[in-house]
């Protein structure tokens, strides 16, 4: 039998590909690239294992280039991809191509961009140029910049394009000389830690005498508590130990502030992942990290899969983020694999969060996490203070009720600033025909448009489509249109009629859309000269406000009655996440909640007793129901064009494999939007209590799935530990 | 289909203006009609009140202008109220006159 190579090729397929390997050519070891045939393209493929083949030789096809002489991916990553691609079922190929840069997925080799740096040779001056105007004026401006000299790219804004020729000279007469350097340049560092409060020394204690061997440590600290102090400390005993440090974080947009405080405290080179960096920067960072050359990684969900062949931490921040879960493609939770490299890898990680995810508290609860505790704010800052506004009987003016407005006036009279937040932008939800009831709903989705008064627009926030405003009622040429109900630009107009010459910001995805747009917004607050700020979810996370002492929640109803059983858990979280932006200084917070529903339990509970009463509350009705985590679901979601497919696929789909009392199948049911950009969808269920017996279950159903024919007229997707189950 | 109605009246209360999202002006106020019409051979006494609503240019601003007291003649049609009323109706103003007060 022939030796062939096992190749993960990016194809939907789940599976790998068997290659002979180059003629005249070494092996290649698990883990490099090659460039395969496949069909009639040529992919790039990354060799997992050798292994003698079943097929004749004949019918195999040659590795058409080697790409990498050492592997690109080393052993202890490919291994974990492996794992991913087993748990979450999804095509290897895929699942490398997830984990790779894109310059490094199409092919490009694997050398780190260097900046080309120009130094003036000691001794020479511009005389000695001077029968060459330009390589003159090119020592005169290396002889200024002195030992630093100067970049390529300094060079071309100084000089303009095309001094490239005059210094291939200089550096041939040996005038000048050039060297390669890293783009990433170590960070200032040098800021001192602060001094722990008790809670944080035994955080930062417990996790440091877990470095070197596998530990899970679920970080609960209420918002402003010092976690931060934590991770920073934390990290810096790892690098100070020669390891390397991976530090995960939702959004790297939204929290510069963490970012910056890295860079203030270590002095060494970090590379932040994040989807704006370009390819080649990305793909260098990565590179660097691999090498070994980057103590401090620092990234948005994909960083998990960064190669750290000194790997010592991993500290995941807002561990109950529900940008940590992929959600097209490999559906992968970056937390939960993050933990599992952890194991692997024998290091410890650290979850850190406010309002922890239900998941982490219950493997708390049973001991596989260590719960470690922030509950007291550092210094004098004091927690804000929560309370309930009964919207019942009340008249609502543009979304204010009397008792909201008159708070608001009184913290602005004493100086303090207001964030008001709702999650719903533009400026209402609906617009409504008043004569003949017509409403403008999207022609793609089972969803109303919303206008968008600033761009006199229609849009639709699920596929994107848009129209310009009407003018008449497209059913009975009326025009009396109305805007129904409320979102952020509605609340922008309506404070500037009940706050006169106060001034408010409005943050959300509208209103930051143009570069700089939101640094801008956000000095205004900083600076005090804004009074009121009104924004979404993007004012939820990361940002400090220190001079914000009231905080209201127009809306808190929404989570309580969802279909999905993960709203509770969310509203919570999220209302948590706006209030810890009050009172972060010296200033006692207040945070006053608009809610139909006072007596609700779950949100009273939130209210009276705070997070971790709630949680426990939400974990008892989990049980009760047997919903995560107390069970293990995964979800097998269809769409299609035609109406009727995706259920019909999915009933049929759903009878493969005979009934097993350990799994079971709910649904399918359409999607509760059951239309969206065009496509019907609809989904099914399967849960079980043993998270084993459910993964055996997908193992041998999903390739029956997947040669059912029914399948060639939808496009499905699975989905483990789905977060959003609508 | 017919639809085309002229009457006159006295505003009985302050004009209320709106404009659309798409920036037309939207003026209501309503209109108190008294007057003695032939019914069944014998002359009777008609009072009713009405709402008017003037959309648009130049209608909306000629609708601002009046006061309350003033004698208005109006022409146009009949239309619901609202989505919610089928039976409950209003006058579109087509064109707004300035009357003189006319005795009953």
């Amino acid at each position: 039998m022939t030796t062939t190579l096992r190749i993960a090729v990016p194809t939907p397929l789940r599976r790998a590909f068997d290659y002979l390997p180059p003629a005249a050519s070494p092996l290649p070891a698990p883990g490099c690239r090659v460039r395969v045939p496949f069909g009639r393209r040529t992919e790039i493929g990354v060799v997992l294992d050798h292994a003698p083949s079943a097929l004749a030789p004949e019918r195999l096809r040659p590795v058409l280039e080697l790409l990498d002489s050492e592997p690109l991916l080393p052993a202890d990553l490919l291994a974990l991809l492996d794992w991913v691609a087993t748990y979450y079922h999804h095509p290897i190929g895929e699942v490398m191509a997830t984990a790779l840069p894109v310059a490094l997925r199409r092919g490009d080799p694997a050398r780190p961009q260097r900046i080309q740096r120009y130094r003036l040779v000691p001794g020479i001056s511009p005389e000695q140029g001077r029968r060459a105007p330009r390589q003159a004026a090119l020592i005169a401006r290396l002889a200024a910049a002195g030992d630093a000299g100067l970049a390529a790219a300094e060079l071309t804004a100084l000089e303009g394009a095309g001094w490239q020729g005059a210094m291939q000279r200089l550096v041939a007469r040996e005038w000048v000389v050039v060297e390669a350097e890293s783009v990433l340049r170590a960070a200032p560092g040098g800021e001192m830690g602060l001094h722990l409060t008790a809670e944080q020394a035994t955080a930062v204690a417990a996790v440091v005498a877990s470095l070197g061997r596998f530990g899970a440590f679920l970080l609960e600290g209420i918002t402003g508590g010092g976690k931060t102090e934590v991770y920073l400390q934390a990290v810096a005993a790892a690098l100070a130990a020669g390891q390397q440090a991976l530090v995960l974080v939702p959004e790297i947009g939204l929290t510069p502030q963490l970012v910056e405080r890295f860079r203030r405290r270590f002095a060494v080179p970090m590379a932040v992942l994040h989807s704006g960096l370009a390819d080649g920067e990305r793909a260098t960072a990565w590179l660097a990290a691999r090498a070994g050359e980057v103590p401090l990684v620092l990234g948005t969900r994909s960083a998990i899969f960064t190669p750290l062949p000194r790997l010592g931490l991993i500290v995941v921040d807002e561990e109950h983020d529900a940008s940590f879960k992929q959600q097209e493609g490999l559906r992968y939770s970056a937390r939960d694999v993050a933990v599992v490299r952890a194991h692997r890898a024998g290091v410890p990680i650290l979850l850190g969060s406010a309002t922890p995810s239900l998941e982490s508290l219950h493997n708390s609860a049973t001991g596989r996490y260590h719960h470690l505790r922030l509950s007291q704010r550092p210094g004098a800052a004091r927690p804000p203070t929560l309370g309930l506004i009964d919207l019942r009987r009340q008249p609502l003016d543009e979304g204010l009720s009397a008792p909201l407005k008159a708070s608001v006036e009184r913290h602005l009279a004493s100086g303090g600033q207001v964030l008001l937040f709702l999650n719903r932008r533009g400026f209402s939800p609906v617009l409504l025909c008043h004569e003949c009831g017509w409403i403008g709903r999207c022609s793609r989705c089972d969803a109303h448009f919303t206008y968008h008064a600033a761009e006199r627009r229609l849009r639709c926030h699920h596929c994107g489509a848009e129209r310009p405003l009407p003018t008449h009622c497209p059913a009975c040429g009326s025009v009396d249109l109305r805007p129904l109900g409320l979102g952020t630009e509605r609340i922008e107009e309506a404070l500037a009629r009940h706050f006169p010459g106060v001034e408010a910001v409005r943050i959300d995805r509208d209103a930051t859309r143009r570069k700089g747009s939101m640094e801008r917004l956000l000095a205004r607050i900083q600076a005090g000269e804004a009074r009121i700020l009104i924004g979404t979810q993007m004012l939820a996370k990361g940002h400090h406000f220190p001079l914000v002492t009231l905080v209201g929640i127009l809306e808190a109803d929404r989570g309580l009655f969802s279909a999905d059983f993960r709203a509770s858990e969310r509203m919570a979280q999220l209302i948590l996440q706006v209030a810890g932006r009050a009172g972060r200084a010296e200033r006692p917070g207040e945070v006053l909640i608009q809610t139909h529903h006072p007596d609700h339990p779950l949100l009273a509970t939130l209210v009276t007793e705070g997070y971790p009463a709630f949680a426990q509350a939400a974990l008892a009705e989990r049980q009760a129901a047997a919903l995560p985590p107390y069970a293990h679901v995964a979800l097998l979601r269809a769409e299609a064009t035609q109406a009727g497919e995706p259920l019909g696929f999915l009933e049929s789909v759903a009878r493969l494999l005979p009934p097993e009392p350990e799994v079971q199948l709910w649904g399918p049911v359409p999607a509760p939007m059951e239309r969206r950009g065009g496509r019907y969808r609809a989904q099914l269920l399967l849960q079980s209590t043993q998270r084993p017996q459910l993964q055996r279950y997908l193992d041998r159903w999903l390739p029956l799935v997947e040669g059912h024919e029914a399948g060639r007229r939808v496009r499905w997707s699975l989905d483990v530990d789905p977060v959003d189950l609508f | 289909m017919e639809n085309r109605l002229a009457i006159a009246g006295e505003l009985v209360e302050t004009t209320e203006r709106r404009v659309t999202p798409a920036g037309i002006p939207i003026v209501r106020f309503r209109l108190h009609h008294r007057s003695r019409r032939l019914e069944a051979g014998r002359e009777r006494l008609v009072s009713c009140e009405l709402q008017v609503v003037a959309c648009g240019e130049p209608l909306a601003s000629q609708a601002q202008a009046l006061n309350v007291g003033d004698w208005v003649r109006i022409t146009g049609f009949l239309s619901r109220s609202d989505h919610r009323h089928e039976r409950r109706l209003v006058i579109h103003a087509e064109t707004i006159g300035r009357g003189e007060r006319q005795h009953d």
